[in-house]
C-alpha cells in the first residue's frame, strides 16, 4: 500500500489496540460526512444504538431512592453518569416476561419475546428493515465480550425477519472493515453482486428438482442471496462514505483485539463514526454477555463477571460485582460525551441519537426480569425529554419502550413481542406521582410480647459483609429487622426493597429498640 | 406433485393408520398404565417434581415421535438406568420396566416394526471444511502455515478471518446438517474467502497445473477450450458429481460467454467463473441422490466416497476415493475398509483430532477464544499436548479408555529443558504405531532458542501425576477460571462431556454457592467440606454425589494445568473423596482408575456416541440404538479400539444408506 497523503501517518489513526479516536481522522472524513449530509434528507436522521450489557446488577446499589422526576440521587451503579446526568432517562419498573436462562436473556431483551430461536425478530432489525435503505449499510452488531465457539448464542442480540440470529463482529478490524471498506470497494462490489446473479442463473433449475426437504435447506441459500444483492444494492444506492472519498479505502487503523476494555472503547468509537459518516443507522453491542466468564483485570478486578453476580450468598464479592456495572455505565458516559463533540445537522450527534443501555436481567443472582436496568440517552432528534428519573406507578411491558422507540425511529407498529402500547414519559414529563409518598400510615400497627406488625418503607443497609434492613415509619425512625439467612431467602423478602410493606414477624428488643428477628410473612399493603 | 411421487406417501399414510392401532394398542396401554401408576405420584401437571411432568405421555396422540420425544427419551433413559423411581421409592418390577422399554422400542426405535435410520438431511460445509475443500479443489494452501518458531500472535488464516465460525446444533458439533440447515448461509463472506483462493490459485503455476492441467490460466482461449477448461474445474469442484452436470455446463459456458464478451479477458472471465462455482448449491451442500423413500437404501459409490472423507478430512474425497467411488467398487466392504485405513495415515486425518476431538472434548477454546489467551507459547504448547494425543489414539489405534489414563503422553517440549525433569522420552517403535506419524514435519528448524517453538514430545508417564487426556493442561483449563479452579465445573465436565451423562439441573435445586448459607456452613469452609456439606442434603445429593468426587480428586491440578499441592493461601489441597459406590481414593490417580472402574464402559460409549453423532452430522435418535449398539459391542471385544469404533461407525447402516421420510 503506497504511503497516503494525509495528515498523519496511517497506522496512527486509531492507535493500536487504544484506538482513541483522533480528532484528525474525523477531519478526513469530513468531506465524505458532507457528501453523506447532502444526500440525506432534509430532517435530520435518527440514530440508534443499544448496548447490552449482561449478568445483571445488585438491585440495592442501582436503585434511585426518592426525590422527583427531575431532582434525584444517582445510585451507586449510575454515579459515572453524573456528569451527563442531564443527559439521560433513567426508567424504572419496566418488565419482561418469563424466566431468563443465560442464553436466553438478550434475546428478550431485544424482541420482548420469550425463547430463544423461536420468533424473534428483534426490534433493531424492525427499525433497521424501515430505514436501512437509506443508509449504505443497513445496521450493525459488533459483540465485545469474548464469543464461545461452542456457545455463540450467549452474544447474540440482533434477530432479523426471519429469525435470523445476526452475530457481531469481534474483532474491531474487522468491523471497520465492515462498516468503512468492504462495502467501499465498488469493483469488489460490482463483481460479488455480477458472481452471485451468475450462480443464481446457474442453479436456479436446482430449487425445483431438489426433494421437498433439501428445498427447505436451499431456501436459506437463495434467501441469502437476495439479502447480500440488497445489500450491495444498498450500498450503491447511498453512496458508501469511502466512495465519496476513494482515499478512505486505504486508511489502515490497524486496530488489535486487545482486552475487554480496549475493545469497548474501539466500538464505541466505531459506532460513534459510522453514525457520524451516517454509514448507518442502527447499532447493537454486546458489551458483556449474561454468562460472561471475562476477567475484569484490565480495571482492576480480577474475578469473573457472571461468578460475581451470583452474589446473594457470597456476599464478598459484591464489591466487585458493583465495580464491574459501574464501569459499564461509565462506557455509556464515554459514548455520551464522545457524541456530544460532534456536530450534526443543527445540533450534535448526540442530539440526533437514541442509546438504550441495559440488561436483560435485573437480579444477578435470581435472574429476574421484573423491573429491567434501563437507561436511555440522546436527544432523538428531539423527541426525548432528558434528565429525568422515571419510575412507573404500575410496571409496564419492557416492549411498550421498544415499541416507542420504534416510533421514535421512524419505525412505527401495533406491537413487539408482548407489548401493550407505547410508553408515556419519554417525550415530555411523565409527572407521574412521587413514589412511596409518606400518607402518615407507616407505623407499627399491632404489637404483644413478642410479635408484631408494622408498615414503612423498606430500605437496605449493608456492614462489611452483612446486609440488615430498616423500615421507615412515618415519625421517621427506623425499625431494624435482622433476620436469618433462609428466613430471607423463602419470603425472598430483599425483593421488597425500595417498596412499601407490612412485615409480621418476632422481635427482641436490642439496645432498647425492638428488632424483628424473624419474619412470618412481607407484603405489600 | 406428481401422482407418481405422492403415491407412496398416500399409502405408507394408510398403511399407518390402519395398522398401528390394531397391533400396538396393547403394548401402548401397558406402558401407559406403568407411568400412572408408578411415575404420576411425582410427576403429574400439579407436583412435577424436579419440573418434569408426565402426564402428556397417557396420551395416544403423544407417544411417537412429534413434541413429547424428549420427554419419553429422558423417562426411557431413566427408566432403563433403573435411576427413577428414586433410591427410597420401591423400584419398578422387571415386567413394569419391560413394558415402558417395549412400547419405546415399538415407538422410538422401530418403524412399523423394522429399524430405518431416519430421514437423511441435506449436508452444507462448515467453515472448516469449506476451507479444507477450497484448499483442495483448489491445490493451494490456505491454512495457517505451521510456524517452529513463536512470532508473538495466534493468527488465524485468511478464510476464518472472512467466514464467520458456524454455530453448533443439537448434535454438539458445527457440522451439525439441521443447524446448518436452518441458517442462512454467510454468502457475502463465503464470495469474498473464494475470491481470495482463486487469488493465491492464480499466483500458482503448480496449483494451475495440478488443477487445470496447463501451465497457466489462459488470457486468450478460444470459446471451446475455455469451456473444456470450466467443464473440468466444475467436476472438480462437485466432487465427482456429474447428476446435473450438463445443466452447470449450459449455465456456466453462457455465463463465461457474457463475460468475456466485455472483459476481453479469458483468464479473468475464467477465475469470475470459477468464483461463481465456489458458491454454488452444488459446492457448499453436499447433494445427494433421492429416491423419496421411508426406508433405507444405499447410497451410490460417489456419495459413499463423499461421506467417507468429509467424515475422516472435514474435506473431498481424493482422486483414488472418487475413482473407486464412481466405479462403485467404494462399495464392497473389503474396499471400504482398506479406503479407511488409506484415509486414516494421511495427514488429512488430524481434522479427527482438531475438529471432532477439538469440539467434544473443547481443547479448540484454547486457539479460538480470548478467554484462555495467555501467551503464544502456552497456547500452542497446551493445545499442541491435547492434540498430538488425541492423534496418538488414532495413529497407534489405542483404547478410547486412555483419554482418562495412559502410559504414554505428550508433554511441551519446554518442560524438557528443565533440568532434572526425569521425562523419559519414548522411543519411535514404543507403540505399535497403525499410522503414519503426521506432525513429522513440525520439527523445529529455528536455531534462535529463544523463539524456538517444538512440538509436544511423546514421553514415558511419570509417577501417578502423569497421563491420560483428562488430566492435560488443556482440559485443567477449559474446565477452570483464570483465577481458581472449579470442582463442580469439572466434575460436571467429566460426567457431561466424557462420560456422557446429561446434567440437566432442576429448576427448585439451588447451586451450591447459593446452598453456602443454607446448610450453615463454617465461614471459610475449605472446598471438600462445603461439597461434603453440600452432598449431605437430599435434593443436592442426588446429582453432587456423582459430580463432587469426580471434581474433587482432580484439585492438584491447578488452573492451568501445573501440579499443586497447596491453595493459593498454604492451605493443603485434599484430593480425596468417594465415588457413588462408596469406593474411595485419595489421590487423582486413584480417582482415575475408580473412575475407569466405574464408568470406563460408558465413557467408551460415549466416544463412540459422539463420533457418530459428527459422522452423521446430526443428534442421535431412537433410531440409530441399534447401529449404536452393535458399534460399541464390536468396539468392547477389542478393548475400545479407536479403529474399531470409526470402521463400525462407517459400516453402519446409517452411514452406508440413506432415507428421505
Amino acid at each position: 500500500m503506497k504511503q497516503d497523503s494525509y495528515l498523519i501517518p496511517r497506522r496512527t489513526f486509531l492507535k493500536g489496540a487504544g484506538v482513541s479516536l483522533a480528532l484528525p481522522f474525523l477531519e478526513i472524513m469530513k468531506p465524505a460526512v458532507s457528501h453523506a449530509k447532502a444526500k440525506a434528507a432534509k430532517a435530520d436522521p435518527v440514530r440508534l444504538c443499544v448496548l447490552y450489557k449482561g449478568c445483571g446488577v445488585n438491585p440495592h446499589s442501582w436503585d434511585i431512592v426518592g426525590g422527583t422526576e427531575t431532582e434525584f440521587e444517582l445510585s451507586k451503579i449510575l454515579r459515572p453518569l453524573a456528569p451527563v446526568q442531564k443527559d439521560i432517562v433513567v426508567l424504572g419498573n419496566l418488565d419482561n416476561d418469563g424466566v431468563s436462562s443465560h442464553m436466553d436473556a438478550p434475546g428478550t431483551f431485544m424482541s420482548a419475546t420469550k425463547h430463544k430461536d423461536a420468533n424473534r425478530y428483534s426490534f433493531d432489525q424492525r427499525i433497521a428493515d424501515y430505514i436501512g435503505h437509506q443508509t449504505p449499510i443497513k445496521s450493525v452488531q459488533l459483540t465485545a465480550d469474548n464469543v464461545w465457539k461452542a456457545h455463540p448464542w450467549l452474544n447474540i442480540l440482533s434477530y432479523d425477519k426471519s429469525h435470523q440470529p445476526l452475530r457481531g463482529q469481534h474483532d474491531p478490524q474487522s468491523a471497520f472493515d465492515l462498516i468503512f471498506k468492504n462495502a467501499a470497494q465498488a469493483t469488489r462490489q460490482t463483481e460479488l453482486a455480477s458472481v452471485l446473479d451468475g450462480v443464481r442463473d446457474a442453479s436456479s433449475s436446482l430449487l425445483r428438482k431438489a426433494s421437498s426437504q433439501d428445498r427447505q435447506v436451499l431456501q436459506q441459500y437463495f434467501d441469502s442471496l437476495r439479502d447480500v444483492e440488497k445489500s450491495i444494492e444498498r450500498a450503491r444506492a447511498n453512496g458508501q462514505v469511502a466512495a465519496a472519498d476513494p482515499k478512505l479505502a486505504e486508511i489502515d487503523p490497524t486496530l488489535e483485539a486487545g482486552n475487554l476494555g480496549e475493545r469497548v472503547k474501539a466500538m464505541m468509537d466505531l459506532i460513534t463514526l459510522a453514525f457520524w459518516t451516517d454509514s448507518t443507522r442502527v447499532a447493537s453491542c454486546m458489551l458483556a454477555n449474561t454468562n460472561s466468564r471475562i476477567h475484569y483485570d484490565f480495571m482492576g478486578v480480577n474475578a469473573e463477571f457472571h461468578y460475581v453476580s451470583h452474589h446473594v450468598r457470597n456476599k464478598k464479592v459484591l464489591p466487585a460485582y458493583d465495580s464491574i456495572n459501574i464501569w459499564h455505565t461509565a462506557q455509556l458516559r464515554y459514548l455520551i460525551e464522545k457524541m456530544k463533540t460532534l456536530p450534526d445537522g443543527s445540533g450534535t450527534l448526540f442530539d440526533n441519537s437514541l442509546i438504550l443501555w441495559g440488561s436483560g436481567i435485573k437480579h444477578g443472582d435470581y435472574h429476574s426480569l421484573t423491573d429491567l436496568p434501563v437507561v436511555l440517552a440522546g436527544g432523538g432528534g428531539g423527541q426525548v425529554e432528558l434528565g429525568r428519573h422515571v419510575r412507573y406507578p404500575e410496571a409496564r411491558p419492557f416492549g411498550n419502550l421498544l415499541l416507542t422507540l420504534m416510533k421514535l425511529m421512524g419505525a412505527p407498529a401495533e406491537s413487539i413481542g408482548d407489548s401493550t402500547g407505547l410508553l408515556p414519559g419519554i417525550s415530555s414529563k411523565a409527572n407521574f406521582k412521587p413514589v412511596n409518598p409518606d400518607d402518615g400510615s407507616w407505623k407499627i400497627t399491632q404489637s404483644d410480647g413478642q410479635t408484631l406488625t408494622a408498615k414503612g418503607l423498606l430500605r437496605i443497609e449493608i456492614e462489611g459483609e452483612q446486609e440488615y434492613y430498616l423500615l421507615r415509619l412515618s415519625d421517621k425512625s427506623d425499625l431494624e429487622i435482622r433476620i436469618p439467612f433462609m428466613n430471607n431467602h423463602r419470603l425472598r423478602f430483599d425483593r421488597n426493597v425500595g417498596k412499601v410493606v407490612v412485615v409480621t414477624g418476632q422481635y427482641k428488643v436490642i439496645g432498647g429498640k425492638k428488632t424483628l428477628v424473624s419474619l412470618k410473612a412481607a407484603k405489600a399493603p | 406433485m406428481s401422482l407418481a411421487r405422492s403415491f407412496p406417501r398416500v399409502f405408507l399414510l394408510m398403511l399407518v393408520v390402519w395398522a398401528v392401532p390394531s397391533v400396538w394398542a396393547a403394548e401402548f396401554t401397558a406402558a401407559a398404565e406403568v407411568i400412572e401408576d408408578r411415575c404420576l405420584t411425582c410427576h403429574d401437571s400439579d407436583t412435577k417434581k424436579g419440573g418434569i411432568d408426565l402426564s402428556p405421555l397417557l396420551e395416544k396422540a403423544n407417544a411417537s415421535y412429534g413434541n413429547y420425544t424428549r420427554l419419553w427419551i429422558r423417562l426411557e433413559n431413566m427408566v432403563a438406568r433403573g435411576e427413577m423411581p428414586p433410591e427410597n421409592k420401591k423400584p419398578l418390577a422387571a415386567a413394569e420396566k419391560a413394558a415402558i422399554q417395549e412400547w419405546f422400542h415399538e415407538s422410538f426405535v422401530l418403524r412399523d416394526g423394522k429399524s430405518h435410520i431416519g430421514p437423511t438431511p441435506l449436508r452444507r460445509l462448515t467453515r472448516y471444511e469449506f476451507e479444507n475443500t477450497l484448499e483442495a479443489v483448489l491445490a493451494v494452501p490456505l491454512k495457517v502455515p505451521y510456524r517452529d518458531s513463536i512470532t508473538g500472535t495466534l493468527t488465524e488464516s485468511k478464510i476464518t478471518a472472512l467466514v464467520p465460525s458456524d454455530i453448533p446444533g443439537e448434535s454438539g458439533f458445527d457440522n451439525d446438517a439441521h443447524r446448518l440447515g436452518a441458517l442462512k448461509p454467510p454468502l457475502n463472506a463465503f464470495a469474498d474467502a473464494a475470491n481470495y483462493a482463486l487469488d493465491q490459485f492464480r499466483r500458482n503455476p503448480a496449483a494451475i497445473k495440478a488443477v487445470l492441467g496447463r501451465a497457466e490460466i489462459p488470457s486468450d482461449v478460444s470459446e471451446a477450450d475455455a469451456k473444456a477448461i470450466i467443464s473440468k474445474f466444475l467436476l472438480r469442484a462437485f466432487r465427482g458429481n456429474a447428476a446435473r452436470l450438463p445443466d452447470y455446463e449450459r449455465a456456466f459456458h453462457g455465463l463465461y460467454a457474457k463475460h468475456v464478451a466485455t472483459s476481453k479477458d479469458s483468464r479473468a472471465s475464467l477465475l469470475h467463473v470459477f468464483e461463481m462455482i465456489l458458491v454454488s448449491p452444488e459446492f457448499l451442500y453436499r447433494f445427494e441422490h433421492s429416491q423419496a423413500q421411508s426406508t433405507p437404501y444405499p447410497v451410490n459409490g460417489l456419495e459413499l466416497a463423499t461421506r467417507l472423507s468429509y467424515f475422516l478430512w472435514a474435506g473431498p474425497p481424493d482422486a483414488e476415493l472418487l475413482n473407486l467411488g464412481q466405479d462403485g467398487s467404494l462399495l464392497k466392504e473389503a474396499v471400504l475398509k482398506k479406503q479407511i485405513a488409506r484415509l486414516l495415515n494421511s495427514p488429512k486425518r488430524i481434522a479427527l483430532s482438531e475438529n471432532f476431538g477439538g469440539q467434544w472434548l473443547g481443547f479448540g477454546e484454547l486457539m479460538a477464544n480470548r478467554e484462555y489467551l495467555l501467551n503464544e507459547r502456552w497456547n500452542r504448547e497446551t493445545y499442541d499436548e491435547a492434540l498430538f494425543f488425541f492423534d496418538e489414539l488414532i495413529r497407534s489405534n489405542r483404547s478410547v479408555l486412555e483419554l482418562v489414563q495412559s502410559d504414554w503422553q505428550y508433554k511441551r517440549a519446554s518442560a524438557l529443558q528443565a533440568k532434572g525433569h526425569g521425562y523419559q522420552q519414548l522411543k519411535p517403535d514404543a507403540l505399535p504405531r497403525m499410522y503414519a506419524d503426521i506432525f513429522a514435519n513440525r520439527q523445529s528448524k529455528t536455531r534462535n532458542r529463544k523463539t524456538r517453538y517444538d512440538p509436544p514430545v511423546l514421553v514415558q508417564r511419570q509417577g501417578d501425576r502423569d497421563g491420560g487426556l483428562l488430566t492435560s493442561a488443556a482440559i485443567m483449563r477449559v474446565t477452570s477460571s483464570k483465577t481458581r479452579t472449579s470442582p463442580i465445573r469439572r466434575g460436571v465436565w467429566v460426567l457431561n462431556t466424557l462420560i456422557g451423562k446429561s446434567m440437566e439441573a432442576p429448576e427448585d435445586v439451588p447451586s451450591i454457592e447459593e446452598a453456602r448459607e443454607a446448610l450453615n456452613i463454617k465461614r471459610n469452609p475449605t472446598v471438600a467440606e462445603l461439597l461434603k456439606q453440600h452432598v449431605s442434603k437430599a435434593v443436592c445429593h442426588a446429582c453432587h454425589k456423582e459430580i463432587d468426587p469426580l471434581g474433587l480428586g482432580l484439585e492438584n491440578f491447578a488452573q492451568f494445568g501445573e501440579w499443586r499441592t497447596n491453595y493459593p493461601d498454604m492451605t493443603p489441597v485434599v484430593a480425596s473423596g468417594e465415588m457413588p459406590n462408596g469406593k474411595a481414593f485419595e489421590s487423582p490417580h486413584q480417582m482415575k482408575t475408580l473412575l475407569l472402574e466405574l464408568y470406563g464402559d460408558d465413557i467408551a460409549k460415549n466416544f463412540a456416541r459422539q463420533l457418530f453423532a459428527y459422522a452423521l452430522g446430526r443428534q442421535l435418535q431412537p433410531y440409530d440404538r441399534l447401529s449404536l449398539d452393535q458399534i460399541v459391542s464390536a468396539a468392547k471385544q477389542d478393548g475400545y479400539k479407536t479403529s474399531t469404533i470409526i470402521e463400525q461407525i462407517v459400516l453402519s447402516k446409517q452411514f452406508l444408506y440413506r432415507q428421505d421420510l
